[in-house]
């Protein structure tokens, strides 16, 4: 595979990371959060200091930041998570900036607005799509059991799930926790591809393509959210749009979906990747065109 | 530990709650024992459904206490008293859209899975087997009900009077000792409310739960009670059998109007 | 010091025009309206525009950016989020379009006109005046002063003319000017044209100082940080909140630097978010907390 495919489907992979964090948040629990950025920020820069500044093995690196974002997590969601919808979202916007303003101002330890170079390029496209695969697969567990259920209740209805028995507090943080974790893994595998970090690579514009990636693959489909991510990432390439045109298109496509298909192309649709379910789809359909063409048969015959 | 058949399960004491100068509830109390079918009645407006809210949670009393059982509940959040065992349906349809049918009773039951997030999450061994113990737990629910046909379907899609049912089944999925049934039967046709009383005689004899009703249907009320608390303006006109309500001048009054 | 305090003041000016527009579109429609930002930074282009190819002074500008800020808003309206109430959409809908709104005006701009900043031509920035020790850019008069009479004309809209009253009234319920005799349509239009033509005027203003380009719109984000201050619903509150902000953001930029006044921006915003939700509006018990128990 050509250089260049090979390292889109790597970028592809790496925002697809990200997307699913701001899935779980903003899709199936109604969270609206600008803070994934920060997330992505924070792992990007703690591994890549970890390993350049301390010395520390690669996945060490991945670990330490993991960790931290995981931290600041704990204590931005503390905040957070009892405010209502616009609030929570301004907040979580003012956390996204705070850390690219304080990543340009302790410009000794992150380069600045310079950002930092020659990170070692330890991750490639096998490595991602591993990763992506595992995330995939840990998101559609999350769906299947009673966090996808609990989430779902909670972005429905708060007051109806606290008195089912659902923590909502509790749950909304559980969320909020593997979404930031999920950021920064992502940041720090896109440190360790890209070789090259600066704060403006997390800024307001990223966060808001990976809302639209969301919106527009569907609020509800887990599968919507893979696809809608690899289109969106990989179309504007294969047809080298100029980079501003590629946004232009973005946000009138999620304008569109908006006011046509609010529930986004895939709505509530999951493709389905267990095999009983998937044979039993084949087998259903088969019944169906058998059904059709024996039906025709008949109207021949009768004739 | 179990109360006796007999012994107050819900007590409220002097309930007071206040909205800035509205009065909402005036000093209301009452005990409930477990083991019976009660209900709470009075026009609209009366406060009845502040009550049911400030049993669950949802508000906090101004004044006085809520117990469940010896346990404390007043003031505790809402998930935590229907852990204890209250349960509760809502006047207006409350029922989450986005799961269907089966999944909207499975969540009621899912503070019970013992699985916690990291081993859901990478998808344990034990974890599968305690999913489909949620799955049949909730299938229970909706055979009591009658709704085991619709478990595929959207609650949206669903006819009124079978909304009001899976709302019932939902509630039950917490395995609540007391459930608390707010305006059941409202908006049902006669069939429909035979039926209901039927379902919640049966709840009652089969699974062995207290029941306290909010109701303005006054021949269900009637028929299944065995004991009554009449609110007015928030404050407590009238207590006892049915048959000694419907002779109580208050309470006609109260109705009626002078 | 006073330097610093008058200079506050004209930005305060300027974001109050903002705060108001969004103000109350967030009071008849119950969210947060990004695409506000939108109608700032093309009116901004627009007055350039019209400034450079006409050779028309300052406040024909201005007028004419209040009624194209005040169109384009309504077309915005028309077609991003007149489909979404028709169908009942939840408020969440609104929020995201308005936000796709904003980006799509962003980088339709920087595509057709490149991401450079334009400057007004100088004979529109006249130079500055001393009073005593002050030197205050003549600019910064005429945004004070322009805004201050806006803001008194929009008092005398809201309260003096049945349009206003009606506007008002749909804050409380979005039903309630059809007892008025005036479709609930059309007051969501003429909200809109209001909201646009305050921002004409900011961005106009905005573009003068600060010259014109597509991020521009992202100071809306300052309206929402004052509304939020000021008090979420409340139009005064939004005002006072401006004002408050512009004057924040103005002595922190000159004692402790440009960059860290973001971080102090937000902290405000955070401590008022936790602490007084209701915003400095519940605090003096003014304007109505229209939207205290909504979400956007």
């Amino acid at each position: 595979m050509s250089a260049f495919y090979s390292s889109m489907l790597t970028f592809a992979g790496i925002n697809l990371i990200a997307v699913l964090g701001v899935y779980l948040l903003i899709g199936l629990t109604g969270l609206f959060s600008f803070g994934q950025v920060g997330f992505m920020a924070i792992g990007a820069y703690i591994s890549s200091i970890a390993c350049l500044q301390w010395g520390l093995p690669f996945w060490a690196g991945i670990l330490i930041s993991v960790a931290f974002a995981l931290i600041v997590g704990l204590f931005i969601g503390a905040i957070t998570l009892k405010l209502r919808t616009d609030y929570f979202a301004l907040a979580t916007y003012g956390f996204a900036e705070v850390v690219k303003t304080a990543l340009i101002y302790f410009s000794d330890i992150t380069g600045g607005s310079m950002g930092i170079f020659g990170i070692p390029t330890l991750v490639n496209l096998p490595v991602v799509a591993v990763i992506a695969v595992i995330c995939i697969m840990i998101c559609a567990n999350f769906k299947k059991l009673k966090f996808g259920r609990n989430s779902l209740a909670v972005r429905n209805d708060p007051l109806a799930a606290e008195i089912m028995g659902i923590n909502t507090f509790a749950h909304k943080m559980k969320v909020f926790l593997l979404s930031a974790a999920l950021g920064a893994l992502s940041g720090a595998l896109l440190a360790f591809s890209t070789s090259y970090i600066e704060p403006e690579m997390f800024n307001w514009s990223k966060s808001v393509e990976l809302i639209i990636i969301v919106f527009f693959g569907g609020l509800n489909s887990l599968s919507g959210a893979v696809f809608a991510t690899l289109f969106l990432s990989l179309l504007p390439e294969l047809l080298r749009f100029g980079s501003e045109w590629r946004m232009v298109l973005f946000t009138f496509i999620i304008i569109v979906t908006i006011i046509f298909k609010p529930t986004g192309l895939f709505g509530y649709y999951e493709i389905p990747l267990n095999p009983v379910t998937i044979a039993k789809k084949i087998r259903s359909y088969v019944k169906k065109i058998r059904v059709d063409r024996s039906a025709k048969r008949g109207e021949r015959d009768a004739r | 530990m179990n109360a006796m058949p007999g012994e107050a399960l819900l007590a409220i004491n002097d309930l007071r709650i206040q909205f800035g100068g509205l009065v909402a509830v005036n000093d209301f109390s009452m005990e409930l024992r477990e083991g019976r079918i009660a209900g709470i009645i009075g026009p609209n407006g009366a406060g009845k459904t502040t009550v049911f809210n400030a049993v669950t949670g949802v508000y906090k009393p101004t004044a006085g206490e809520i117990r469940f059982q010896t346990d404390l509940i007043s003031g505790k959040a809402p998930y935590e008293i229907t852990r204890k065992g209250i349960a509760r349906t809502f006047q207006n349809i409350r029922l989450f859209k986005g799961l269907n049918v089966l999944s909207n009773v499975m969540a009621a039951a899912g503070f019970r899975a013992q699985y916690g997030f990291l081993g859901g999450l990478l998808g344990m061994p034990g974890v599968w087997r305690q999913e489909r113990g949620i799955e049949a737990e909730a299938r229970l629910c909706l055979n009591l009900v009658d709704l085991q046909d619709y478990q595929y379907l959207m609650p949206e899609n669903l006819p009124y009077g079978l909304q009001r049912k899976l709302e019932i089944a939902r509630a039950l999925a917490t395995k609540p000792r007391l459930i608390l049934l707010d305006e059941p039967a409202a908006g049902l046709n006669p069939n429909e409310v035979n039926e209901l009383m039927d379902l919640i005689r049966k709840i009652h004899h089969e699974l062995g739960v207290t029941v306290l009703l909010i109701e303005h249907h006054m021949e269900m009320v009637m028929g299944i009670c065995e004991e009554l608390w009449v609110l007015n303006f928030g404050k407590m006109i009238a207590h006892g059998t049915p048959a000694e309500i419907q002779c109580n001048e208050e309470v006609l009054k109260a109705y009626l109007g002078d | 010091m006073i330097q610093q305090f008058v200079n506050g003041l004209s930005l305060g000016a300027v974001y109050a025009l903002i705060a108001v527009g969004f103000a109350l579109v967030f009071s008849i429609l119950k969210f947060s309206n990004f695409s506000h930002g939108s109608v700032i930074m093309l009116s901004a282009y627009f007055g350039l525009w019209l400034s450079s190819t006409f050779k028309v002074g300052l406040l024909p500008t201005l007028l004419a950016s209040m009624v194209v800020g005040g169109l384009i808003a309504v077309i915005i309206e028309r077609l991003g989020f007149r489909p979404i109430r028709k169908k009942n959409g939840p408020l969440i809908y609104f929020f995201v379009s308005s936000i796709a709104i904003s980006m799509f005006f962003q980088y339709l701009m920087t595509a057709l006109m490149g991401g450079q900043f334009f400057m007004y031509s100088d004979f529109m920035k006249t130079s500055s005046i001393n009073v005593g020790d002050l030197t205050i850019p003549v600019l910064n008069i005429y945004m004070l002063a322009i805004s201050t009479v806006t803001l008194i004309v929009l008092l005398y809209l809201l309260y003096k003319t049945k349009i206003g009253i009606a506007i008002r009234a749909a804050s409380s319920d979005l039903l309630t000017p059809n007892l008025m005799g005036i479709n609930t349509d059309f007051i969501v239009s003429v909200t809109f044209f209001v909201s646009g033509a305050l921002a004409g005027i900011a961005g106009v203003f905005l573009g003068l100082s600060l010259s014109v380009y597509p991020q521009l719109g992202s100071l809306v984000l300052k309206a929402f940080i004052a509304t939020v201050i000021g008090g979420l619903g409340s139009l005064g509150g939004a005002v006072v909140g401006a004002f408050l902000l512009g004057l924040a953001e103005t002595f922190s930029t000159a004692y402790l630097g440009g960059d860290v006044t973001p971080m102090i921006t937000f902290t405000i915003m955070i401590l008022f978010l936790l602490l007084k939700p209701e915003g400095i509006a519940g605090l003096l018990g003014l304007g109505k907390n229209a939207g205290t128990t909504q979400k956007a």
